[in-house]
């Protein structure tokens, strides 16, 4: 998902579906530990909460919830930010969806993890009973079928949705077999989805991929009705209808929407609250304001940085103060196949991962993040808090540089974007590299003008970008940014880097089923792509609101970003 | 007079034209590439492509303006992507919120302006025009932003959140309520009250100077009577003119007043469309925009020309 606020890049491109390499049969459980540390100031429930069961304390009440920008759409097949993700994760349901604060999977419309054949190819999910489609009114249109189900994942993929069709949606759904015919208009429907009887789907995949289930978790695998959704994303944006645990019963455009609960949901006891009031284009610090003055529960944008500092050390509100990581690493980009010969020496850009000041960094960007060691952020189930392969060392540094015979060093650019942060911490990279004689001038570009930049083979030698998770699987920190499939023209390559042992290594990782193995496989995947150095992992990080005494329990979640299902209010 | 219309009809459709092709002409010399902005930073190279071929931006620039006259002329604005929305129903559904907010401020600007205005002409130098000049000075100097956020932290927020009395709500919109209404309104008034004081004193100096001032004094009548019956009558065109040209401008979107206020009108929308680089919905904002100042004028002139006697209908005084 992207974030609303330009400080991260989020590009996907179609996962790489290469050679089979066959699996060992076994259903993909949910139980997986996360490896997500709970902050202290949060109240993350244990990813091992049983969803089923209600919770002994009754719901109801109002919440309101403030973004800066305006929605995008609510046409799942559209929506890819902040601000309309959340609302489009409480209005639809997808066969699978994450623990409450965890990047664990459970079962969502599906009543239980999908059984997966021996090939790892073929996941075959039942539909859980009493699962409707609630209209407007709060009535229900009907029961979710097998169809809508198959029907909601070919919308993904066609290409005559208008008035465009889904720009990114079809990058995550391609692995699915035939998604290809569905794509250039000569299928109607994947040969890889298929209805079994009217409470059964199988769906079939090229190549075997656990991350498929993260991607069926997200929006884009949202399950609408046919005979509402149609074809025209704008109407049904205007009205969206979905099986979630909230409808929508009133929306002015770019002014607010009201949820209401759905009194039916199949989830006894959730939602919580009975009414959520999802305030639109309110300045993020108006939500400051409107939260001190009791006038709003939940910041959906971070706390400004002109107020950080104040808020978080106010003894009176620093406990309404909800830090979490973003799933999210920042990067320093170095061109490692282009013109500049200097940067394609692999001595020269570890003599630059040596050189730079991290904690540095962090002081700049006001405290908000943790180092970065290396790719997979906390979160991740690869993460590997050992993993530091170069520590600030400027002697080692200069030594490597002499070794690749520029000692006198060389002149180079940096890009990143026009926001005033990224000036500073640009700034003080560029500070560190003089210490190894290497002058960098900064050059900044508007976001949209940068992501050009970014995806244009040897536009920069080096950026300075974020990369925030399409969904919480380490294969989305390597696939679309250091796969040799990501190393084409329009591609999102962090360095124009391809590595055929790499990409051999993410297939096989990706396929596998043994969820330590293949953590096991994503570490030496992640060692590999360190030892080439096609960019230098800076810090992970953090994202800070504040919320209302009112609140109970931690609206972040790492794959949803913010989850108001979970949440409770104190009359 | 129908020659006198017809001339500034004319001008006004010309007048619109130009802006119509101005704003078109910067969509191709705007920065990074619409079919991308319009697809999203996340697309894939091939669904741009898609995207430029479905809204025709392979095709010349010739054939993409005519595309664009022909929609225009047929009231179609275009489609927003950032929005999944089409530009006109949008533009059109956040015209009550700019309205309310337009005649607001225009009522306190006059409500606040003449009188002072008066007071000052009828008492030049006097306490009231020196402390009313330095006042509107700094008025019309400051930035309505800061007039705003001012007005939020002394009258909405600090009761709130240190005494807990709920006086105005912190940047919110209800329709027709004053309580809403009143702080942007009032930012939006007293940079206008500055302003209209000045017209206002100025138009009465002028014409408290006049022989029919000295006629009616000599006969007697009372000073109060003199200025608000007899000269402000007179005194009363170029004020009208002002509040006409200002109502047009305001309906057009209060671009910074709406954006401190989190406002759900034209003007945010604007700013808005800005920051997301949403350029149908800019180019959308600015075309109605211009056609509220455009239309505007043309209607303060007309009325002018009914109104004031010695101003003849071909146009010149």
């Amino acid at each position: 998902m992207r974030r609303a606020l330009p400080a991260l890049l989020v590009t996907s491109i179609a996962l790489v579906a290469t050679a089979c390499s066959p699996a060992t049969t076994s259903s993909p459980s949910a139980g997986a530990a996360s490896a997500s540390s709970t902050p202290a100031t949060s109240t993350a429930a244990s990813p091992t909460v049983d969803v089923t069961t209600a919770p002994a304390a009754a719901g109801g009440g109002e919440l309101s919830m403030a973004v800066e920008g305006d929605l995008q759409s609510l046409d799942p097949a559209i929506c890819y930010d902040t601000n309309c993700g959340p609302l489009v994760h409480l209005l639809f349901d997808s066969l699978v969806a994450y623990d409450p604060n965890a990047a664990t999977l459970r079962p969502g419309l599906a009543a239980a993890m999908p059984d997966v054949s021996a090939d790892g190819l073929t996941y075959t999910f039942t539909l859980r009973d009493g699962a409707t489609f609630t209209k407007q009114d709060g009535s229900a249109l009907r029961a979710v079928t097998a169809e809508d189900v198959v029907w909601s994942l070919n919308r993904i993929l066609d290409p005559k949705l208008t008035p465009t069709p889904s720009p990114v949606g079809p990058a995550f759904f391609s692995p699915i077999e035939g998604a290809d015919k569905v794509l250039d208009g000569s299928a109607a429907t994947a040969s890889g989805l298929k209805v079994v009887d009217a409470k059964t789907v199988a769906i079939t995949i090229k190549a075997p991929n656990r991350a498929f289930l993260n991607v069926l978790a997200m929006n884009f695998g949202s399950i609408v009705p046919r005979e509402l959704a149609g074809k025209d994303t704008t109407a049904f944006s205007a009205a969206p209808v979905g099986s979630g645990p909230f409808y929508l019963a009133a929306y002015t455009r770019g002014e607010k929407a009201v949820l209401q609960r759905n009194q039916a949901y199949w989830r006894e006891g959730y939602p919580r609250v009975d009414t959520i009031e999802y305030r639109l284009g309110v300045d993020a610090n108006t939500q400051l304001q409107q939260v001190q003055a009791g006038q709003l529960d939940v910041m959906g944008n971070d706390i400004p940085a002109g107020g950080f500092t104040a808020t978080t050390s106010d003894p009176a509100l620093k406990d309404q103060v909800i830090r979490e990581p973003l799933v999210a690493t920042n990067f320093l980009i170095i061109d490692s196949s282009g013109p500049d010969k200097a940067l394609a020496d692999v001595r020269v850009r570890q003599a630059i991962g040596l050189a730079i000041d991290k904690d540095n960094l962090l002081r700049v960007n006001n405290g908000r993040g943790t180092k970065a060691g290396c790719i997979f952020p906390p979160q991740m189930t690869s993460y590997d808090a050992a993993c530091d392969p170069y520590p600030r060392d400027v002697a080692k540094a200069r030594t490597l540089m002499e070794q690749a015979g520029y000692g006198a060093g060389f002149k180079t650019s940096l890009y990143t974007d026009t926001q005033d942060l990224s000036k500073a911490l640009a700034e003080s990279i560029v500070q560190d590299l003089a210490g190894i004689n290497i002058t960098v001038d900064i050059v900044q570009q508007d976001f949209d003008v940068l992501i050009g930049t970014l995806t244009t083979p040897h536009a920069a030698p080096l950026t300075y970008i974020g990369w925030f998770q399409d969904f919480p699987d380490p294969s989305d920190f390597y696939d679309p940014i250091f796969s040799c499939a990501a190393d084409v023209p329009g591609g999102a390559s962090f360095g124009w880097y391809c590595n055929k042992a790499a990409d051999a290594l993410a297939t096989t990782a990706r396929g596998n089923q043994d969820e330590a193995a293949r953590n096991a496989q994503f570490g030496d995947l992640q060692d590999m792509v360190m030892a080439d150095l096609p960019s230098v992992p800076l810090f992970y990080p953090d994202v800070a609101i504040l919320v209302s005494p009112r609140v109970v329990g931690n609206p972040f979640h790492p794959a949803y970003y913010i989850d108001l299902a979970e949440i409770d209010v104190t009359q | 007079m129908i020659p006198f219309l017809a001339r500034r009809l004319a001008w006004t459709l010309l007048v619109l034209v130009a802006i119509g092709l101005i704003t078109f002409l910067l969509t191709f010399v705007a920065p990074g590439d619409p079919a991308r902005a319009i697809a999203g930073r996340n697309a894939s190279a091939e669904s741009v492509e898609r995207i430029r071929h479905a809204l025709g931006l392979d095709q010349s620039i010739l054939a993409q303006l005519a595309g664009y006259v022909g929609r225009i002329a047929h009231g179609d604005f275009g489609h927003s992507f950032k929005k999944d929305a089409d530009v006109l129903p949008y533009i059109v559904a956040r015209l009550p919120a700019t309205i309310q907010l337009a005649v607001g401020g225009l009522v306190v600007a006059l409500v606040l302006g003449i009188p002072i205005g008066m007071h000052s002409a009828r008492h030049p130098r006097g306490r009231v025009d020196r402390v009313g000049g330095l006042l509107t000075s700094a008025l019309v100097a400051a930035p309505s932003f800061w007039v705003g956020y001012m007005l939020l932290f002394a009258f909405a927020f600090l009761p709130a959140a240190r005494l807990g009395i709920e006086l105005f709500p912190i940047g919110q919109y209800r329709p027709l309520d004053l309580r809403y209404l009143a702080l942007p309104a009032l930012t939006l008034g007293l940079g206008g009250a500055a302003y209209y004081a000045r017209i206002t004193r100025t138009a009465m100096l002028d014409e408290l100077g006049l022989d029919y001032i000295r006629t009616a004094r000599s006969q007697g009548f009372a000073e109060r009577r003199i200025a608000w019956h007899h000269a402000l009558r007179n005194a009363i065109p170029p004020i009208l003119a002002q509040a006409g040209l200002d109502l047009g401008f305001f309906l057009g979107g209060v671009v910074v007043i709406e954006a401190v206020f989190s406002w759900p009108g034209i003007g945010k929308l604007a700013v808005d469309a800005v920051t997301a680089e949403d350029l149908p919905m800019l180019m959308g904002t600015v075309l109605f925009a211009s056609l509220c100042v455009v239309l505007a004028n043309l209607a303060v002139e007309v009325l002018i020309a009914f109104v004031d006697p010695r101003v003849r209908l071909d146009g010149s005084r």
